[in-house]
């Protein structure tokens, strides 16, 4: 059993009397301790896929399976509840919560799942650590650069030991160092934790990092890339 | 509980904003409770004297509305309410003004008083606090309020003048200050009580020297034996006596001109303010949560619930009422403390109690426009996308 699938979902907007099929019958699974990075054009579906993946939105056709349970049976708490638990996430902006310093952005995941004990403590810390935020511990996030605000993110995506781990586009706003850094240790824990991991990203470069290249074009995958070397080639050259 | 550290800990870290909107509840618990006290001290100053009455019923003559000036009763009347069964005493009330001029015959600075005739022993007759009670009906004999007292500074024993318009002239009046008495007051002023014979001669009038055959009061103050209800009590003098009706002391001062226009410019008043809480704190909360969208947007995304955040929100909201009020209540104690007597002030503590709830009773109306927001608030938005 993978740890997430979508089976064949589709999702249909409708707005002003226009329909746009943005994910069409798509299928996907993902193993636990599997890196996958999507990429594709503007518009191909991508951040719709990730809001189908954490139940944010429910597809037209098809379903999620997460850990063997259809998110389409779950209601909306239970949504919330759902990724609450099985869901690390970090988005492109607006991760953090201002007023919390980095350790009590992280802890907020653990207290949110009523499991702020002394081990997850440790493990806030340690992850902290590993993300080179040691010494940032008591900052705010508007100390922090953007690098380390997404390393935070990472850190908050983690630590609660969800079984999904779903990144939209964590390096958009970093200069290549910092986004090789970023991408870097997101895959290395996603490795090490044995998470299933999935990062939406424009950058082929980040593509490096991943075990899989799944590329979507008007909502269908057209392309995926598995082995080695063909990642290594994409990431290279695009 | 993940509301509450959210809460407190947004507070903690944005204390200047918070201390704010702390301030302005303080200011409006003062001013809420300063409106209630005034409230309380106007009431007091127009019916402390009605409201302290030893008396259950009060005759008045009849179709006056309960006006006192305007109420008329002689002694024929008096003597009738006196053989209904059930009243055990019955005692004339005149009420009228002057103004003290001297004290030991020596000028002082003018003070208006209530001149309030009674008879000595008989209800309506004031208990004292120092020296003797009114015992000669005919004697040049005074009982004073503490008020006056205190002003004047005056000894029991001293000799007050009083100035009285009767006719066209300004007559002036010397009485022996035997006692003192407390919470006399009546249409503001504190009341010297004089036996009635006496009140009738140096009351304003139009002919120096009183009404000559019958006395004319204006009210009585009956007291009962308790042996049948005071209802049917009052029933009963309506109908065996003419051109008379029933009290009680309540109703009476709730009928004194002006009364209920004051109390209730000042309950508006209070509802007023209560209001503007209401679109004060509901504004500012409103307005955080605008502010925080993107933020709360991410909560949900990762998992939060609506309740965590509303909870939040209403944790905001109470505490900040209820540092607000505790500010305020301090301030309004140290205020109480350094006030002058003689302001109208009376700080009751179920007026109190009804200001502080209603205060917090105001923090859910308030937080009803975020708690909107915040449920409408989509976690999707957190990834850039909506439904
Ligand atoms: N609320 C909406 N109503 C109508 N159409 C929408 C809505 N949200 C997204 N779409 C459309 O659905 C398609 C997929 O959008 P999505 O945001 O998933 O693409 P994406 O691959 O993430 O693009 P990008 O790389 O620009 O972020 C697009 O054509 C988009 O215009
Ligand atoms: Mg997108």
């Amino acid at each position: 059993m993978s740890a997430l699938e979508a089976r064949a979902v589709s999702k249909l907007y409708r707005a002003h009397d226009v329909e746009v099929l943005a994910v069409d019958a798509l299928t996907l699974s993902v193993e636990a301790g599997e890196f996958v990075a999507l990429i594709g054009p503007s518009g191909s579906g991508k951040t719709t896929m990730l809001a189908l993946l954490a139940g944010l939105l429910l597809p037209d056709s098809g379903e999620v399976v997460i850990e063997g349970r259809s998110l389409n049976s779950l209601g909306k708490a239970g949504l919330a509840a759902f990724r609450l638990k099985q869901i690390g996430f970090t988005f492109q902006a607006h991760n953090l919560v201002p007023y919390l310093t980095v350790r009590e952005n992280v802890e907020l995941m653990l207290r949110l799942n009523g499991r702020l004990d002394r081990q997850g403590r440790a493990r806030a810390t340690e992850l902290l650590t590993q993300l080179g935020l040691e010494r940032r511990l008591n900052n705010l996030p508007s100390e922090l650069s953007g690098g380390q605000q997404q390393r935070v993110a990472i850190a908050r995506a983690l630590v609660h030991e969800p079984s999904i781990v779903l990144a939209d586009e964590p390096t958009a706003s970093l200069d290549s160092e910092r986004a090789h850094q970023v991408t870097a240790i997101l895959a290395q824990l996603i490795h090490a934790q044995g998470r299933a991991g999935i990062m939406v990203t424009h950058d082929p470069r980040m593509c490096i990092y991943a075990d899989r290249i799944v590329r979507l074009e008007d909502g269908r995958v057209t392309r995926v890339l598995t082995t080695r070397e063909e990642i290594a080639l994409f990431a290279q050259t695009g | 509980m993940r509301s509450l550290y959210l809460a407190v800990t947004e507070i903690a870290r944005n204390k200047l904003r918070f201390v704010v909107v702390f301030l302005i509840v303080a200011l409006i618990t003062i001013l809420v409770l300063f409106t209630a006290a005034l409230g309380d001290g106007l009431a007091q100053s127009t019916s402390e004297y009605l409201d302290g009455l030893d008396a259950s019923l009060l005759a008045f003559q009849s179709d006056v509305n309960y006006q006192i000036p305007a109420s008329r009763l002689g002694r024929s009347r008096l003597n009738a309410i006196r053989r209904v069964p059930g009243v055990l005493a019955v005692g004339p009330i005149g009420v009228s003004s002057a103004t003290i001029i001297a004290v030991d015959g020596v000028a002082c600075k003018e003070l208006s008083a209530a001149l309030i005739g009674v008879e000595p022993r008989a209800p309506g007759s004031p208990p004292v606090l120092r020296g003797d009670p009114l015992a000669n009906s005919r004697a040049a004999d005074a009982v004073v309020d503490q008020h006056i007292v205190e002003r004047l500074g005056l000894p029991i024993g001293a000799t007050i003048t009083l100035k009285v318009v009767q006719g066209m002239e300004e007559q002036h009046y010397n009485l022996r200050v035997v006692g003192a008495t407390s919470g006399s007051k009546i249409n503001f002023t504190p009341a010297i009580f004089v036996p009635l014979q006496r009140w009738d001669r140096i009351r304003p009038q139009e002919q120096v020297g009183g009404s000559g055959n019958e006395i004319i009061f204006n009210i009585v103050a009956v007291q009962l034996d308790g042996s049948v209800p005071s209802a049917t009590v009052a029933d009963e003098v309506m109908v065996q006596v003419a051109h008379v009706e029933m009290t009680d002391p309540v109703t009476a001062y709730k009928a004194t001109q002006g009364y209920q226009d004051m109390q209730s410019t000042l309950s508006l008043q209070q509802g007023f303010v209560l209001v503007i809480v209401v679109l004060i704190i509901g504004s500012f909360f409103q307005i955080q949560t605008l502010q925080k969208v993107a933020q709360i947007g991410m909560l949900k995304a990762i998992g939060a619930s609506s309740w965590t955040v509303v909870g939040a929100l209403l944790f905001q909201i109470m505490l900040t009422l209820l540092v607000g009020l505790s500010v305020g209540l301090a301030a309004v104690w140290l205020l109480a403390q350094a006030l002058p007597t003689g302001i109208p002030l009376v700080f009751s503590g179920g007026k109190i109690a009804v200001a502080i709830a209603s205060i917090l009773a105001a923090g859910p109306l308030a937080a009803m426009l975020a708690v909107r927001t915040i449920l409408k608030i989509e976690p999707l938005r957190a990834l850039g996308l909506s439904a």
